[in-house]
C-alpha cells in the first residue's frame, strides 16, 4: 500500500510518515501543493492524505484538479480548520474523509484502513483463499487459525496479490506499489520477497505462479 | 457653582440670558423710579394748585378788609379727601393770617414771587407738600394776599408706587417667562440627546452597529458621526483580535498534531516504566494544550459583535439530554452520578444549536471536573415562566466572593486542583449573552456544591421563524 502524504509541515509530516511506515505502508511526502496532482497521476497511490494549507496550490484546489483529471484515489483531508462549511466544502469537492488537527493517531490509522479497505477490498474485512484467511482490518493473514509471520514487505506483496486475485500483476507494477521515493525496491528484491512468501503460504495450499511477460498470480494448488 | 454652570447647557443658557436681562431690568427700574417720582409730583402739584385756586376764588374784598366766603359745606368739600389731610392759610403780605389753619409753616423766602412755589415741609410730625400762591384781589397793594395749601403725601406716595409697579412688575413677569421659555426650549432641544442616551444604554456590548442618525439635529450629528466612527474602529479592532486568536489557535494545531504523532510513535518503542510514565505526562500536557486551543477558538467564535446570528427555535431538552449522554463516559470512571431531568413541555429557545450545545457541555464538564469522585451532577431543564437550564453538583462550591470572577478568562478559583482551561465559564457567558440569556451561580439547594442557572428569554411563538430542518 502506498500513501502520498501532502503536508508542508516537516515536523508533522516526518512523524506521520514514521508511524505509517511502521504500519507497513510505503509513504511519500510532498510539501508543495502544485506537485501533488502530478504525483498522484504518475504514481499508483492507494491513498492521498491531504493537508489543506499547502503552499503554491491550496489543498482544495489540489483536490479539484485531481478529481477533474478523473483520478479516483481515496483522499483523506487533514486540516486545522474545523468550521462546518470547511468540512462540507472539502467533502463536496471529492474528499472521502476529513480529520481535524490535532487528531488521535489510532483514529487516523483506523480511517486510513477504512478508506483503503473500501477502495481496495470493497469493504470486505476478510478475504479467504484456500485455507488462508486475510483480515483486512488488522492486516493479518492466518492459516488454519495460526497467524503467518510476515515482514512488512511480504505483507505488502501479499496484499497486492490478494487484490489482483485471479489476474496477473507484473514485477514492475509491484515495485512501484511498494516503493517510496526514499526507498526504491529493486525488481530483484521483489523476486526474493515472492520466494519467501511462497514458502510461508505453502501450508495454505496456495502458490504464486510466475508467467513470463505477465508477472505473478496467486492461485490455489490443485 | 461655576462648574455646575459649565457642565449644564441649560444652566449656561439661563445664566447668559438671565444675567443681562436682570441688569437691564435694574436699569429700567431705576429709570422708572425717577419717572414715577416726576409724574406723581407733577400730578399732585396740579391738584394742590387747584385747591389753592378754589380758595382764592372764595376770597372777597373791599377797600378795608379781606375775608373768605367759605360756608362749612364748601370747607368740607375742600378738606374732603380719603387719605390725606388738607390745610390752608390765607395771609396778608406782612404775615398776618386772614383765614385758615394757624399752624402752617410760614413761607420763608421770595414771599412776593408771582409764580406759585411748591415745597416739602413737616407739619405736626407729618410730611406735607405746600403750595404758595400770590393773589391780587383788587388792583392795589392792600389787596394782595398769600394763599398756602398743604396736603399730606399719602396720595402722592400711592400714585408714585402705582406708576413704579406698573412698569416694574410686567418686566419681572417677562424675565420669568423668558427663563421658562429657555428652560423648556433647552429641554426640548436636548430630547435627541436623551433618546441617544437611552439607545446607547440599552445596547448590548456586542452590538457595534452604527447609531442611527436620522432625525437628529445638525448640532448633534457630528457627535453621532464621531461615535459611529469610533464604533467602527472598535469593531475592526475586535475583528482583528478575533482573527488573531483564531489564527493563533489554528497555528497551534499542526505542531500539536506533530507532537501527538511522535508520542504515539514513541509509545510503540520498547521502553521502561519511567519512560512510559513520562510519555503519559507529555501526552496529558499536549491534550490540555489541545483542549485550550479548542476553547480559545470556541470563545473567539462565541464573541458576536453584531446581531446577525441566525437564531432558530430549538428544544433545550434535546440539547441538554444529548450533552448529558456525551459526558457519561467521563462521569463513569469517577463514580459521578450524572442525571438529566427534562421538562414535560418542550423548552423552546431561540438560538444556535452548536453554541447552545457548547454552553451546556461546558457547564456539565465543569460540574464533573470540580466535583469530587463519587459526587452527583444533575442537569435539569424547566419550562415555567421562563426556560431554565440548571446544572447542580454537590462539589466544593464556589465562594460567593469568587462568583463574579469565575467568568473572567483564565481565572481559576484558589485551591482547585482540577485541570480546567480557565475558559469554560467565559465561553458560557459569551454564548449566554449572544442569546440574551442570564447566567447565575448560587449555592446548591442541598447545601453543599454549586448550582448554575441559565435563564433564557421567553420565545415569542407568533414571531418565531419556522424551524428549518438541518441535515
Amino acid at each position: 500500500m502506498r500513501i502520498l502524504l501532502a503536508e508542508d509541515d516537516t515536523f508533522l509530516a516526518d512523524g506521520l510518515s514514521m508511524v505509517l511506515r511502521d504500519n507497513g505502508y510505503a509513504v511519500d511526502i510532498e510539501a508543495d501543493g502544485a506537485n501533488v496532482p502530478i504525483a498522484v497521476c504518475t504514481t499508483p497511490y492507494d491513498l492521498l492524505v491531504l493537508d489543506l494549507g499547502l503552499p503554491n496550490l491550496d489543498g482544495l484546489d489540489v483536490l479539484k484538479r485531481i478529481r477533474s483529471k478523473g483520478e479516483t484515489i481515496p483522499v483523506l483531508i487533514l486540516t486545522a480548520r474545523d468550521a462546518l462549511q470547511d468540512r462540507v466544502k472539502g467533502l463536496d469537492l471529492g474528499a472521502n474523509d476529513y480529520l481535524t488537527k490535532p487528531f488521535e493517531l489510532p483514529e487516523l490509522e483506523a480511517r486510513i484502513r477504512a478508506l483503503i479497505r473500501k477502495d481496495t477490498w470493497s469493504n470486505r474485512t476478510e478475504i479467504t483463499v484456500g485455507s488462508l484467511v486475510f483480515n483486512t482490518v488488522d492486516r493479518v493473514g492466518t492459516i488454519n487459525g495460526k497467524p503467518i509471520d510476515l515482514t512488512a514487505r511480504e505483507l505488502a506483496v501479499l496484499e497486492i496479490l490478494l487484490q489482483k486475485l485471479g489476474t496477473s500483476i507484473d514485477k514492475q507494477r509491484i515495485t512501484s506499489l511498494i516503493s517510496s521515493w526514499d526507498e526504491e525496491v529493486t525488481e530483484n528484491a521483489i523476486g526474493i520477497v515472492i520466494h519467501r512468501l511462497r514458502k510461508k503460504i505453502e501450508e495454505a495450499n496456495l502458490t504464486i505462479k510466475t508467467s513470463r511477460g505477465l508477472g505473478y498470480r496467486l492461485e490455489v494448488c490443485n | 457653582m461655576k462648574s455646575v454652570i459649565e457642565r449644564s447647557l441649560k444652566s449656561q443658557l439661563l445664566f447668559f440670558l438671565l444675567l443681562p436681562l436682570c441688569g437691564v431690568w435694574l436699569l429700567t427700574a431705576c429709570g422708572a423710579y425717577f419717572l414715577a417720582e416726576h409724574f406723581a409730583n407733577k400730578t399732585f402739584d396740579r391738584e394742590l394748585l387747584n385747591s389753592a385756586d378754589s380758595i382764592i376764588a372764595r376770597l372777597r374784598s373791599d377797600p378795608v378788609k379781606i375775608w373768605i366766603d367759605m360756608p362749612p359745606a364748601a370747607q368740607a368739600i375742600l378738606r374732603h379727601n380719603y387719605r390725606d389731610k388738607i390745610y390752608y392759610q390765607v395771609l396778608k403780605p406782612d404775615g398776618t393770617r386772614i383765614s385758615g389753619d394757624a399752624f402752617l409753616p410760614k413761607p420763608v423766602r421770595r414771599f412776593d414771587s408771582p409764580v406759585p412755589s411748591f415745597r416739602f415741609a413737616k407739619l405736626n410730625g407729618e410730611d406735607v407738600r405746600i403750595v404758595r400762591v400770590k393773589a391780587n384781589l383788587g388792583g392795589n397793594e392792600e389787596q394782595v394776599v398769600m394763599v398756602q395749601v398743604a396736603q399730606t403725601l399719602n396720595a402722592l406716595h400711592e400714585m408714585f408706587h402705582q406708576i413704579l409697579l406698573s412698569i416694574v412688575i410686567p418686566q419681572v413677569f417677562m424675565i420669568i417667562f423668558g427663563a421658562l421659555c429657555v428652560s423648556y426650549g433647552v429641554k426640548r432641544g436636548l430630547i435627541p440627546l436623551v433618546v441617544l442616551e437611552r439607545e446607547l444604554s440599552l445596547r448590548s456590548q456586542h452590538d457595534l452597529s452604527p447609531v442611527r442618525s436620522n432625525n437628529t439635529p445638525i448640532e448633534i450629528k457630528p457627535l453621532i458621526d464621531a461615535l459611529n466612527a469610533l464604533l467602527e474602529k472598535l469593531r475592526q479592532d475586535i475583528d482583528q483580535q478575533q482573527r488573531f486568536v483564531t489564527n493563533a489557535a489554528h497555528q497551534f494545531r499542526t505542531p500539536l498534531a506533530g507532537i501527538k504523532t511522535y508520542i504515539y510513535a514513541a509509545k510503540r518503542l520498547p521502553a521502561d516504566a519511567r519512560m512510559t510514565e513520562m510519555l503519559a505526562k507529555i501526552e496529558s500536557g499536549v491534550d490540555r494544550l489541545t483542549h485550550l486551543s479548542n476553547k480559545l477558538l470556541v470563545l473567539a467564535k462565541a464573541e458576536p459583535h453584531t446581531n446577525d446570528i441566525s437564531h432558530q427555535p430549538v428544544d433545550l431538552n434535546f440539547i441538554a439530554s444529548e450533552m448529558t449522554a456525551d459526558f457519561v463516559p467521563e462521569a463513569l470512571p469517577r463514580g459521578t452520578e450524572l442525571s438529566f431531568i427534562g421538562s414535560e413541555k418542550p423548552a423552546m429557545v431561540n438560538g444556535e444549536l452548536s453554541d447552545l450545545a457548547e454552553l451546556t457541555s461546558n457547564l456539565i464538564e465543569n460540574a464533573i471536573i470540580y466535583t469530587q469522585e463519587g459526587g452527583n451532577v444533575s442537569v435539569r431543564v424547566t419550562n415555567g415562566d421562563a426556560v431554565r437550564l440548571t446544572i447542580q453538583d454537590n462539589g466544593p462550591g464556589i465562594p460567593e466572593s469568587e462568583r463574579e470572577k469565575v467568568f473572567e478568562r483564565f481565572y481559576r478559583v484558589l485551591g482547585t486542583s482540577a485541570q480546567g482551561s480557565g475558559l469554560g465559564l467565559p465561553i458560557v457567558k459569551e454564548i449566554a449573552l449572544a442569546h440574551k440569556a442570564t447566567v447565575e451561580i448560587s449555592d446548591s439547594t442541598t447545601g453543599k456544591g454549586t448550582t448554575v442557572i441559565v435563564t433564557f428569554p421567553c420565545i415569542n411563538k407568533r414571531n418565531a421563524p419556522v424551524a428549518k430542518q438541518k441535515g
